[in-house]
């Protein structure tokens, strides 16, 4: 108990050291426009994203500034929910298929490489022209960069399975279906999840990228919009927001990772993630 | 039940709910116009977060568009995303201005305006308020000469950092100053960043001059820093011809589509100009009202307070707003600086001046639609009136109530500017008449 204080004191005492850095270099600058203070942060900037707001009498209001961020974060943690699902089911799929057939494994490795050098930034003027301002663009763009790196991972873990325990198990009898559910997805997951918690930290930049580019919803939407006026207070309450919901979405993945990889987490181990 | 039933079960729900919504999407009846009304359809329709990209709303507020059978299906849009988003079927028409179009002809042609609200001539080299620089305004009053004003003013960016965005539309303002003042780009130190970067580079004096789109002029203005040299500035020295350079530094904004649209949908096109200028005559007429309904939308795309005040500094000069009788110049007046093929024959020469075509350029023709639909809309104004002429002449409507019903409605249409469909309804009185 007193170990989990502690650690949260010291959490808070480096927020509170950040906000005073950037409070510092607000009045060195003395410029409210490019370096807000966090007064002008606090009663300028936020109430002013109500203006986002569907409304006949737009004003700055904390409430329904609020309630803009509560709307668009939703949209936002549904685009990373579905890409990041998509994107590992298939990542991972992909990586066993290529895997797993012998026959045409060069050219399947071929595809992976070159799937994996793409870069995720230059896809962006493609996926406008493909899929406009769809929806369906962020969701693939989100899925996509998911998928390059759990296929990349997945592949790695499983050529690093062990064939003694292959052998061992067929030995004993066991089907390939055993084989593969009880031999290969579990040596694959101490690399898998820990790769699996860190894309779900790449998804929020994916997420960003996609949003800002196709502006329909989401924070990613909020932010192009901000950065079309320069407004740098806005700018700053949405990075803030990602680093807020990075950290919770890192916590999370961390308590699931933990949960289910605790047949082979030391105690050690548990602390370190 | 069993579990296998069970899940069988569910699976034959699902698969029947999914038929059921396909099936629903393939052949749900569409609206068919009845006698009067027009028939319904879906557009959709792009807007820049600009004030003179967003007037639209007005429309869509008062249910304009409705009234001619079109439901507007409308989102906020970048700049960049104009063209594509046309030539890639997400869209089927944008507001945007005609120098995009014609920067990107080169790699997506057919995709042209089809109707313009109001010419922008929100350009200026704003410059920073301690440095002491002064306008052209400012030169003209010491005794010089417009033409040397703008010399002077544009000189003083020698030696000094220029901050300018890389998009196409603002190029041949930018261009003409220098051409104008003499100032050759070697002269000062160049700094390309994006629109909204160009205003951060002014707040930490990075930078002593700026120009940038709307968003970046009215945020440096309100923040007190000095517009030089402004579009107007420019275009007072502007002769009419196409061969005027000085006119590339103004443009008229509106509403474009690709060419198959535009001959598929040629109603279509018709009633959504209609309802432009129904917009535009709204905004000359009852300009608080309009701002009324227009601010808070621009306000909700942006996240910045646009007030009725700043809406007003947008209406009556960054971006005025011309009627249907206002733009009869742009249409038939050669001698006017603002005919069609003066303003945009300008823009279009100022982009092959700089090379940027390696096949044919455009002609005007090419990207600009709406020189057709305007005189379509006159033509048809003039068969309305002609019919009008003769159902008075006929007393129709004093005897027959469906011609009296279909009478009033067409009058409707017509006062706003829906010729179309007022020379519609107009020939079924008249043939109720036995005309």
């Amino acid at each position: 108990m007193k170990r989990s204080l502690q650690k949260y004191f010291w959490r808070l005492l480096t927020l509170l050291a950040v906000l005073m850095a950037w409070q510092a270099l607000a009045l060195t600058h003395d410029n409210v426009q490019l370096f807000p203070s966090l007064r002008q942060i606090a009663l300028h900037s936020f109430p002013s994203i109500a203006l986002f707001a569907d409304s006949a009498t737009p004003r700055e209001n904390g409430l329904v500034a609020l309630r803009v961020i509560a709307q668009h974060s939703a949209y936002t943690i549904l685009h990373i929910t579905g890409g990041l699902g998509i994107g590992s089911l298939t990542g991972i799929a992909a990586a066993m298929a290529v895997h797993f057939f012998k026959r045409s494994a060069r050219s399947n490795k071929l595809i992976l490489t070159a799937a994996r050098t793409v870069p995720l930034l230059a896809l962006i003027p493609l996926f406008i022209y493909w899929f406009g301002n769809r929806e369906l663009g962020i969701y693939v763009y989100i899925s996509f960069g998911v998928f390059v790196v759990m296929s990349t991972v997945t592949y790695e873990a499983i050529s690093g399975v062990p064939q003694a325990y292959v052998h061992q198990a067929r030995l004993l009898g066991a089907t390939r279906m055993r084989i593969f559910s009880t031999v290969y997805l579990q040596a694959i997951e101490p690399q898998v999840l820990p790769a699996f918690r860190d894309v779900v930290g790449l998804c929020w930049a994916f997420s960003l990228g996609a949003e800002f580019i196709v502006n329909r919803a989401g924070i990613g939407y909020l932010v192009s919009q901000s950065y079309q006026y320069s407004d740098m207070g806005k700018l700053l309450i949405f990075a803030g927001l990602y680093v807020v919901y990075g950290y919770l979405a890192f916590m999370m993945t961390t308590t699931l990772t933990r949960r289910i990889g605790r047949w082979y987490l030391t105690d050690a181990g548990k602390d370190a993630i | 039940m069993n579990s296998k039933t069970r899940v069988t079960s569910i699976l034959i729900v699902v698969v029947l709910v999914v038929l059921a919504v396909v099936a629903y999407k393939i052949f749900r009846h569409k609206e068919g116009g009845d006698l009067v009304a027009p028939p319904q359809v879906t557009v959709r329709f792009g807007m820049l977060p600009y004030g003179d990209h967003t007037y639209a709303i007005i429309g869509v507020r008062k249910k304009w568009f409705e009234e001619v059978g079109i439901t507007l299906d409308y989102q906020s849009i970048k700049v960049d995303q104009a063209v594509p988003f046309l030539k890639n079927g997400s869209l089927d028409v944008a507001s945007c201005p005609p120098g995009i179009i014609v920067a990107a002809y080169e790699t997506n042609p057919g995709v042209g305006n089809f109707v313009f609200g109001s010419i922008f001539q929100g350009y200026a080299i704003m410059a920073q308020p301690s440095g002491g620089y002064k306008s052209v305004d400012e030169f003209i009053a010491q005794g010089l000469s417009p033409n040397d004003a703008i010399k002077a003013a544009a000189n003083q960016l020698t030696g000094h950092v220029f901050a300018y965005p890389s998009e196409a539309a603002i190029k041949p303002f930018i261009d003409l100053v220098l051409q104008k003042g003499g100032v050759s780009r070697g002269a000062f130190k160049s700094l390309v960043l994006d629109d909204p970067l160009t205003v951060n580079a002014m707040r930490n004096k990075q930078a002593d001059f700026q120009v940038g789109g709307a968003p970046s002029h009215v945020v440096l203005q309100r923040e007190g820093f000095k517009p030089i040299i402004t579009s107007n500035d420019i275009v007072r020295a502007a002769t009419p011809s196409p061969d005027s350079q000085e006119l590339a530094s103004v443009f008229t904004d509106g509403w474009a589509t690709t060419s198959e649209y535009f001959k598929q949908h040629h109603d279509t096109i018709l009633r959504l100009a209609s309802v432009n200028f129904r917009i535009t005559k709204f905004m000359h007429d009852h300009q608080d009202e309009a701002l009324a309904l227009h601010m808070p939308y621009l306000s909700q795309v942006t996240g910045q307070t646009f007030s009725a005040a700043d809406g007003k500094a947008i209406y009556d000069s960054l971006d005025p707003f011309f009627t249907f009788e206002a733009q009869k110049d742009w249409y038939h007046n050669p001698q006017s600086p603002y005919y069609f093929r003066n303003l945009n024959g300008s823009l279009i020469g100022s982009f092959v001046a700089q090379g940027i075509y390696k096949k044919a350029p455009p002609s005007v023709d090419d990207v600009i639609y709406a020189d057709d639909v305007y005189l379509e809309l006159e033509k048809l104004k003039a068969e309305t009136d002609t019919l009008f002429a003769k159902i008075q002449e006929s007393h129709v409507v004093e005897k027959n109530s469906e011609a009296s019903r279909l009478y009033e409605r067409a009058k409707y249409y017509y006062d706003a500017y829906d010729y179309l469909d007022a020379q519609r309804l107009a020939q079924r009185v008249v043939q109720l008449a036995g005309g």
